[in-house]
């Protein structure tokens, strides 16, 4: 051990540098200290809180703890007997897999056009990636109440004007829709961000391997299977993690699709907020159940942690440093410091 | 000292003093987002003019809050109302925490961390648990105000806004807050096309409903439309007319299905597929999002829509000043409960004055004066229904108030089937598919069935 991390051809005094590392990690800690203590405040306190409020009865949010009363799992049975709440996990599974994979595939063709040399590029690129940063509110107003609207909204102009009946006719708001047209804007709404990313980490591709590639006859599909999958594999990891984080979250859409909660659009964060906050109409107030609000929260929680587990385990991270560089640079480390 | 120390210790006392002067006591100012109705400084001391001079309790300031933004129409009332105060009574200042909608998150931590609230709007969502902040106004409605014509609260107060309070937070000892923009849950109607089409008198039972939708129909209107946020009440008011609200509950909790089996149901279901089958739901209910059915009616496309009174609001702006609304309540149907006479889902917007304020004799003179003449007046105008007996009626809703005037029953929107939160989605989703044609009473029925047995 010793001799790997001083070696021997190098004379150092063993106390000297012993001092020298209690300086550098003294160093070290004063300037961790305040991005670690804000995390503990900022992320673990909600965290052990959510946990633990998830094992209680809680009237509301902001309740003192002693009013609190322990029922174990029961939230957490209350959950699992909740047939809109499995419907809640139905939806944020298919918004997660279905939704993800559409809007994913779409961003990458895209981002292939827009690299593939089209002119314009810049224009396309900003074309595509202004819905993003347009507010969600003001973008699911204009498709439920100008694209989606069944009596003079987008489609249904277009698609009579060129006499097709039967889909001028088709009820994009109806029960039975409603899930498809949300996803609709939620990829509109997403697929430029995603655009931007991939489109980004194509033009980091060493066009030498492109050229290469035609030099040896490889046509545009092979050049994308062989080269730009292949050397986009980290970019596409982290848009799947992005994604699947806002996935996990999605909330804005379907409230913005359902002025009440509805089947078609419930997902586990409308759930826990008619739990946490409830939810008036007319004289009535749905009931407040904090703790199964929690309860969710802990289910969304273990969710995101086994979607990161399972992308670990279907895409791993590529090991760019060999043993034998590391301890040259290990090594070289060391001798600067002498 | 070195030049680093002595820079280091220079910003040190720099970064020291900000952050004391951030965390002042929150006290000095009780409000600090809050907007003041008024220019005029904060002060306790009485007002140096001489005309008017107050009585020493009703002088200081109130922190009131709201669930109205200030940029609403309602807002603006309030801030008027405010104003108007402050000039009656010199020496006092009205400040307004616009909280809007979010004060159903807010309110309760606000309280419970003792900032200073003096009055405030109460959520419905809190149902009871305000009980311990909110004052008993029992003493203060029964006391005569000058303001009110030397008549109390009660005396000038539409009976309701102090019966609706009691229902709404489920607290009937005392008085916990007191009403103010009632509203009704009613068939609003085109007072036009029921002229064109004949009809003479607002229908009171459902068959007469349906002879008027007959005639609006030949007459060229789509009798009857609703939008997805309120498909559970056109529909489970039926059922609370049928069989009545506790019913209607026990159905909703339901958790075998067979109660769904029950005859009634089918024959709500088939009242609601034969208008379904006679063309009485406009074309696009089953794809209506809100507001797109209710503007169907301000347009003059649709007759009638089942909502709140406040519905010419919303929809002023497409129906125009010369829309003229009449209002009926939901027809009595065959072997029912015989509700339409004087039963209704109502409700209102509560006032209530905090138990731990420091000049109750302030904060109840502004209860008053919010429910004078003059600020009544001034909530009718943006667009408020009003609280007063002898309250003024805007013109196009002056069919309204005699059912107002009618109800002395309280019920729940949605006829109770909202009671259970699990079940209300699945309801009005298959309600929708009725209505437009997509599935049969006896499908309706199955599914429900199903859907309720766990």
């Amino acid at each position: 051990m010793e001799s790997e991390a001083f070696p021997s051809y190098i004379p150092v005094r063993r106390k000297e540098i012993t001092m020298r590392h209690k300086g550098r990690n003294l160093f070290m800690i004063s300037f961790l200290a305040p991005a670690v203590l804000c995390f503990l405040f900022i992320f673990l306190y909600p965290t052990a809180r959510t946990l633990l409020m998830s094992l209680f009865y809680v009237e509301f949010v902001t309740d003192d703890m002693k009013s609190w009363t322990f029922i174990g799992l029961d939230n957490f049975e209350t959950l699992f007997g909740s047939a809109l709440f499995l419907r809640s996990m139905t939806n944020i599974l298919k918004i997660w897999l279905i939704g993800g994979a559409v809007i994913l595939v779409i961003s990458t063709l895209l981002a292939v056009i827009i690299t593939s040399g089209v002119k314009f590029k810049n224009f396309w690129r900003s074309l595509i990636y202004l819905p993003h940063i347009i507010s969600v509110v003001a973008l699911v107003t204009m498709w439920t109440q100008y694209a989606f609207n069944n009596q003079y909204g987008l489609f249904k102009t277009v698609f009579q004007s060129l006499g097709l009946s039967s889909l001028a006719a088709f009820q994009w708001t109806a029960p039975e829709n409603l899930f498809l047209s949300m996803m609709i804007a939620y990829a509109y709404g997403s697929i430029g961000f995603y655009v931007l990313i991939l489109a980004a980490g194509i033009d980091g591709i060493s066009k030498d391997y492109y050229e290469a590639a035609e030099i040896e006859g490889a046509n545009q599909i092979a050049k994308f299977f062989r080269i730009t999958m292949p050397l986009l594999k980290d970019i596409f990891k982290r848009c799947i993690v992005l994604y699947s984080a806002g996935a996990m979250g999605f909330f804005a859409y379907s409230t913005l699709f359902s002025f009440s909660t509805e089947l078609a659009t419930v997902t586990p964060l409308v759930y826990m907020y008619d739990s946490v906050f409830g939810r008036a109409s007319g004289n009535v107030t749905t009931p407040l159940n904090v703790g199964a609000g929690a309860a969710v929260g802990v289910m969304i929680m273990i969710m995101v942690v086994l979607v990161n587990l399972l992308l670990d385990r279907l895409m791993p991270n590529d090991v760019d440093i060999n043993p034998n560089k590391k301890s040259l640079a290990r090594r070289s480390r060391n001798a600067g410091q002498v | 000292m070195s030049k680093k120390r002595r820079l280091a210790m220079i910003l040190s006392t720099a970064l020291i003093l900000t952050v004391a002067a951030c965390g002042s006591p929150s006290n000095s100012n009780p409000n600090s987002n809050a907007n003041s109705s008024s220019p005029a400084p904060a002060s306790s001391e009485p007002s140096s003019e001489p005309s008017g001079e107050p009585e020493p309790s009703l002088q200081g300031e109130l922190v009131f809050w709201t669930m109205w933004n200030d940029t609403e129409p309602q807002g603006e009332a309030w801030a008027d109302v405010a104003k108007a105060f402050e000039a009656k009574y010199p020496g006092t200042k009205i400040t307004i925490n616009w909280s809007g909608r979010d004060l159903s998150k807010t309110l309760k931590p606000a309280l419970e961390s003792g900032q200073r609230i003096d009055i405030f709007d109460y959520p419905t969502q809190y149902g009871g648990q305000l009980g311990s902040y909110a004052l008993d106004l029992s003493d203060i409605i029964a006391q005569p105000f000058d303001v009110l014509g030397g008549k109390s609260l009660t005396d000038v107060l539409l009976p309701s806004m102090l019966e609706t309070p009691k229902k709404q937070t489920d607290i009937w000892d005392g008085q916990v807050a007191v009403g103010y923009k009632p509203w009704l849950n009613l068939f609003m109607y085109n007072v036009k096309a029921f002229e064109e089409a004949g009809i003479t008198s607002a229908p009171k039972t459902w068959q007469e409903l349906d002879e008027a939708s007959a005639k609006l129909k030949a007459a060229g209107y789509s009798p009857i439309t609703f939008d997805d946020a309120y498909a559970h009440w056109i529909s489970g008011t039926y059922l609370q007319r049928l069989k009545g609200q506790d019913w209607v509950i026990e159905l909703a909790a339901d958790t075998t299905g067979d109660k769904w089996r029950d005859p009634a149901v089918l024959e709500f279901a088939k009242a609601f597929e034969d208008f379904a089958k006679k063309g009485y739901f406009d074309a696009n209910v089953g794809g209506n999002k809100w507001p797109s059915g209710q503007m169907d009616v301000g347009s003059g496309k649709v007759a009638m829509y089942f909502n709140l009174t406040g519905l010419p609001v919303e929809v002023k702006d497409v129906a125009g000043p010369d829309f003229k609304w009449g209002a009926f309540n939901y027809p009595d149907v065959t072997d029912g409960q015989n509700f339409a006479a004087n039963a209704a889902a109502a409700g209102a917007t509560m006032t209530a004055i905090n138990s731990k304020t420091e000049n109750t004799a302030l904060a109840a003179e502004f209860l008053a004066f919010m429910h004078s003449a003059e600020s009544d007046a001034r909530f009718v105008e943006a667009g408020m229904t009003t609280s007063l007996k002898d309250g003024n009626w805007p013109a196009e809703l002056a069919d309204v108030k005699p059912v107002f005037d009618d109800i002395n029953v309280i019920l729940q929107t949605g006829g109770g089937i909202e009671s259970n939160p699990e079940i209300k989605p699945v309801f009005s989703e298959n309600f929708i598919k009725l209505a437009a044609g997509q599935i049969s009473a006896e499908e309706f029925v199955d599914n429900m069935a199903s859907a309720a047995k766990q």
